[in-house]
């Protein structure tokens, strides 16, 4: 079992020796998770060995299928086929682009440890000594696939300090060179969007001279080197692609065709999801993926310039919003969109008609159709299952259901609390309130969450005070009061079948459900009566409910994220009223 | 592993020949060491209380325990319940539950 593993490898890779498609073993696999921009990206790092050495590695987002079907896990044996080595903080990374799996095995092979710079050393003479051994080997065996690809940068490590960079790249998008007016002058430009081996987007332009030069080099899907070229910050107005950065090609850039490009993927599935929309700004660019569930005829417009326009107004949906979608000028002749394909449109423009958001797509746009992800198989069994009927009525926050304040809450249809992310509530200027059954599983009651807070006790304010020498000051109010009283505000962590979340209740909901009064409760910590104090919080749940919540957004640090407040509760006491209407919801979903 | 022991109503019964289930029903007629056991819909079980005599039914409505075999469910234990528990609502649910049975069972 241990002659499996490519012997020496880790020391080779390290040292950027030739070492052509090594077997290692995949030890410490573990998943990530880090959020960019709304967007959360799961990755996963592991540590690649040997044997005898191991080196810290990060598989590519395209390969993470394979950790999820198990194809790799844990004591793998995996075949590198492409990597880069990069330095992150004095640590050698690989971030690992192709792989294949060997075989699976159920334990970890030697003591492998990481090896550095300080193991490169004592190394040297090791390696003296296996040397005739593999003189031997490399006779033997024939190499069919191409060696590791040095020297090549990733789209995201290029910044403006470092000029010498070369990617590889795969064309995925090509504008026509447009000709404009400036200062007199008459000059032209031209786009293309870029994808590199780790699934990422860059978007490049260039300028008069330079498009001559590049227009024929440069073809949609075919694959280039390029190097030299200046870098800049994106325009999110004209391009929706998540790169913070540009690149203009100009007499400085180099490109050649490069043939070798098993390394480069075919497309770059970024999309967003079509509840993404209602926060995106009017007149910006963005990707979204949906379902075309009504295409229109193609009719011709007057535009304001008295051009004749041809039009296309269609809808594009997904399990939770219907969007208008409609398509202008070529892209809207030449797609029909039969079959009510799936499709990710990629540079759409976000408007408003109406107070209502929509998108549109003219010849700046691409249409990915029936892309080969699993969201996208998704959206489509959603529709087969005759989701987009029933979309008709119960359609998301753009059409028909209404999310304001509304006293008869019990009596609305209830959300499952996983539609405050999906339906992204609370945006707006005036904040969502949802109806939601839920379970209350637990109050945060440590030390680092205290339950209630000392507040103003004037009449009708609850403010926050706080001790300033021998009085209490209301830090909002100003008003100056002897002894403060205690209002609860802690944090309950809600549960139901699709989500779980945090809402803050405040002090009528907590005495009903609690039993007792802040006051109390604060006595007993100030006492350092702890399993008293534990017990009326610990007791409390779990306790099922109908929850009215009061979702808004606030931002922290550049993020943004939903605030939920339990403006009411109603504990469920009435099992069989309760039973017969969840047997109601539940014939509701088998009708349809 | 073992799972949970199914709930069920007198027309399912004929699938579980010689397994530990669950009904709930109305207490009827007393025959010996048996009692009949009219469900939630409309069916009338035999139940054969000879393991579990020390016990007996405090309320109207239980739901026993036991194994079914030979047209007999024999009692290993029961439950009490209230004498206005919803027939109707729980026939509903052993319905729903029988047809999404991978979710129960």
């Amino acid at each position: 079992m241990t002659s499996q593993l490519t012997e020496r490898s880790i020391p080779k890779i390290f040292k950027n020796e030739e070492c052509v498609h090594p077997i290692l073993q995949v030890i410490d696999l573990e998943e990530t998770h880090s959020k960019n921009q709304d967007e959360e990206t799961v990755r996963y790092r592991l540590k690649l060995s040997d044997g005898n050495f191991y080196l810290l590695a990060t598989l590519n987002r395209q390969l993470n299928e394979m950790v999820i079907n198990e194809e790799i896990k844990n004591f793998t044996f995996v075949k590198l086929l492409n990597y880069q080595k990069t330095v992150i903080k004095n640590t050698n990374f690989l971030l690992v682009s192709n792989l294949e799996s060997v075989s699976t095995q159920t334990e970890k092979i030697g003591e492998p440890t990481q090896f550095t710079n300080e193991t490169q050393e004592n190394e040297i003479e090791i390696e003296k000594e296996t040397e005739k051994e593999k003189e031997k080997e490399k006779e033997q065996t024939t190499f069919k696939t191409q060696p590791l690809e040095t020297g090549i940068n990733l789209l995201q490590s290029l910044n403006t300090y470092n000029k010498n960079w070369k990617i590889k790249v795969r064309v995925t998008n090509k504008t026509e060179p447009k000709i404009y007016n400036k200062n007199g002058k008459q000059g032209q430009v031209m786009y293309v969007t870029l994808v590199d081996s780790n699934g990422d987007e860059m978007r490049a332009t260039m300028f008069n001279d330079n498009v001559t030069k590049f227009k024929k080099v440069l073809q949609v899907s075919k694959c280039y080197y390029i190097s030299g070229g200046t870098l800049k910050p994106a325009d999110r107005r004209f391009s929706s692609i998540q790169s913070d950065y540009e690149i203009n090609f100009n007499n400085y850039t180099t490109i050649t065709l490069c043939t070798n490009t098993s390394d480069l993927p075919k497309e770059a599935y970024h999309y967003k999801k079509l509840s993404e929309i209602e926060k995106t700004q009017n007149g910006t660019k963005i990707d979204v993926m949906g379902i075309i569930a009504e295409v229109g005829e193609l009719i011709e417009v007057k535009s304001r310039t008295g051009k004749q326009l041809k039009k296309r107004e269609c809808v594009l949906a997904d399990q939770y919003l219907r969007i208008s979608c409609n398509f202008w000028g070529e892209i809207a002749e030449k797609n029909t969109f039969p079959g009510n394909p799936v499709i990710i449109l990629k540079e759409a423009n976000v408007g408003e008609y109406l107070n209502k958001k929509n998108i549109s797509a003219s010849s700046a746009a691409r249409i990915i159709l029936e892309p080969e992800i699993n969201e996208a198989q998704e959206i489509r069994d959603w529709w087969y299952r005759g989701g987009g009927k029933k979309n008709q009525e119960q359609l998301g926050k753009t059409i028909g259901k209404s999310y304001s304040s509304n006293t008869n809450w019990i009596e609305n249809d209830r959300d499952p609390l996983c539609n405050i992310l999906n339906l992204n509530l609370g945006v707006g200027e005036k904040a969502d309130y949802v109806t939601s059954k839920v379970t209350i599983t637990h109050i945060l009651h440590d030390e680092n969450n205290p339950v209630c807070y000392p507040s103003c006790t004037f009449e009708n304010c609850t403010k926050k005070v706080t001790l300033q020498g021998s009085h209490w000051v209301g830090e909002k109010c100003n008003h100056r009061i002897q002894k403060p009283n205690y209002r609860y505000n802690p944090k309950f962590r809600l549960t139901d079948s699709s989500s779980s979340i945090y809402a803050t209740a405040f002090n009528q909901i907590c005495e009903d459900i609690l039993g007792v009064k802040a006051e109390h409760v604060e006595t007993l910590k100030q006492q350092g009566r702890n399993d008293e104090f534990n017990e009326i919080f610990d007791k409390a749940v779990p306790l099922e409910g109908l929850a009215r919540i009061r979702v808004t957004e606030n931002e922290y640090e550049g993020k943004t994220f939903k605030r939920s407040i339990l403006s009411s509760f109603k504990p469920i006491t009435d099992y069989v009223l309760e039973s017969k209407k969840l047997i109601e919801q539940i014939n509701k979903i088998n009708e349809n | 592993m073992s799972s949970a022991t199914p709930r069920i109503n007198f027309k399912y019964l004929s699938q579980f020949e010689g397994k530990t289930v669950r009904i709930a029903g109305k207490v009827g007629e007393k025959q010996g060491n048996n009692v009949i056991l009219h469900t939630t819909d409309n069916g009338q079980v035999i139940v054969d209380r000879s393991q579990n005599l020390k016990k007996s039914y405090e309320t109207n409505n239980v739901e026993v325990l036991g194994v079914w075999k030979n047209n007999q469910l024999s009692e290993l234990t029961f439950f009490n319940l209230s004498d206005n528990f919803d027939f109707d609502t729980y026939n509903q649910m052993i319905d729903l539950s029988m047809e999404h049975k991978e979710i129960f069972m």
